[in-house]
């Protein structure tokens, strides 16, 4: 199975969501923040968010697990541009080849996705949700 | 005059028996031509650098599916390779099946006679006047 890049960008958002839900403060803080934040899932599963405003741990697991492939590494970069429009360059590290996705999105748009119906990240990472994911994947671009 | 006759024997034997090294483009495009998913196990040797395969278990079906990583790229719009020494990058352009810009970022090793595949980057871009018009290496920074 090839990881296609609309997979990529769901899973930039639902890694995001994680996060978020986790702590929601901070995260807002780090992505809300002008300037650079990176975001880095481990072949353990162990992500880390970090940027000016601080860092966040969570598990990345649930999110990665869902997609069809094994994936070893995340790395994205993300660049606040201002006026909550956030520039990405995702990096998952397959077991062969490595695929790079660059895209953006607007992190208000994001946010209220996810606090309105669809952002309880259990619930949404218990099972695919294909309206769910058709609309971060609209949020995230293409 | 026998002596200079024998220069040129010399010099046209050596310019016979001297191989070049095919650029990467041609090693790619015949890694492209010649690999299927009914192959691609056995000739993975000739395409790949034992560093890229010795990780890998060849009879997983996801391992050959990216072996066939050119499957994501269904029109080529252009190339650039650098080489430096033993090693060499090949950025390949192009469209996927839905006509999205990609790219290939490819890092190549030399392994006499031929060019060996040692790390790949598949990169989706916003659209193609993001196409690299340098030759690039996968980031490893990122892998």
């Amino acid at each position: 199975m090839k990881l296609q890049i609309s997979e990529v960008k769901i899973t930039v958002a639902k890694l995001l969501e994680v996060a978020y839900s986790k702590d929601k403060g901070l995260t807002t803080k780090i992505m809300a923040e002008k300037g650079n934040a990176k975001l880095v899932v481990d072949h353990t599963g162990k992500a880390t968010l970090t940027g000016t405003a601080g860092f966040l741990s969570f598990s990345g697991s649930p999110v990665l697990d869902k997609i069809g492939v094994k994936v070893k590494r995340v790395s994205i970069d993300f660049e606040n541009k201002g006026k909550m429009k956030v520039g990405y360059n995702a990096t998952f590290s397959l077991e062969v080849i490595s695929v790079t996705v660059k895209g953006d999105f607007d992190l208000e748009e994001l946010i209220t996705s996810c606090s309105g119906l669809l952002c309880q990240a259990a619930r949404a990472l218990q099972g695919r949700h294909k309206a769910y994911d058709m609309q971060l994947q609209s949020i995230m671009g293409r | 005059m026998r002596a200079l006759l024998l220069i040129c024997t010399l010099l046209l034997c050596a310019c016979a028996t001297h191989q070049q090294t095919p650029s990467l483009y041609d090693t790619f495009s015949d890694y492209e031509s010649n690999t299927n998913i009914n192959n691609i196990e056995h000739s993975s040797l000739n395409y790949f650098s034992n560093k890229l395969l010795s990780k890998l278990n060849l009879s997983n079906p996801e391992v050959t599916e990216q072996l066939l990583f050119k499957k994501y790229m269904e029109k080529k719009s252009s190339n650039i390779e650098a080489i430096t020494n033993n090693s060499g990058c090949l950025t390949i352009n192009g469209y996927d099946l839905e006509n999205m810009p990609i790219s290939f970022n490819l890092k190549y090793i030399k392994s006499e006679p031929r060019w060996l595949i040692d790390e790949i980057n598949v990169s989706f871009v916003n659209n193609k006047e993001d196409f690299s018009e340098t030759a690039k290496c996968p980031n490893i920074n990122n892998n």
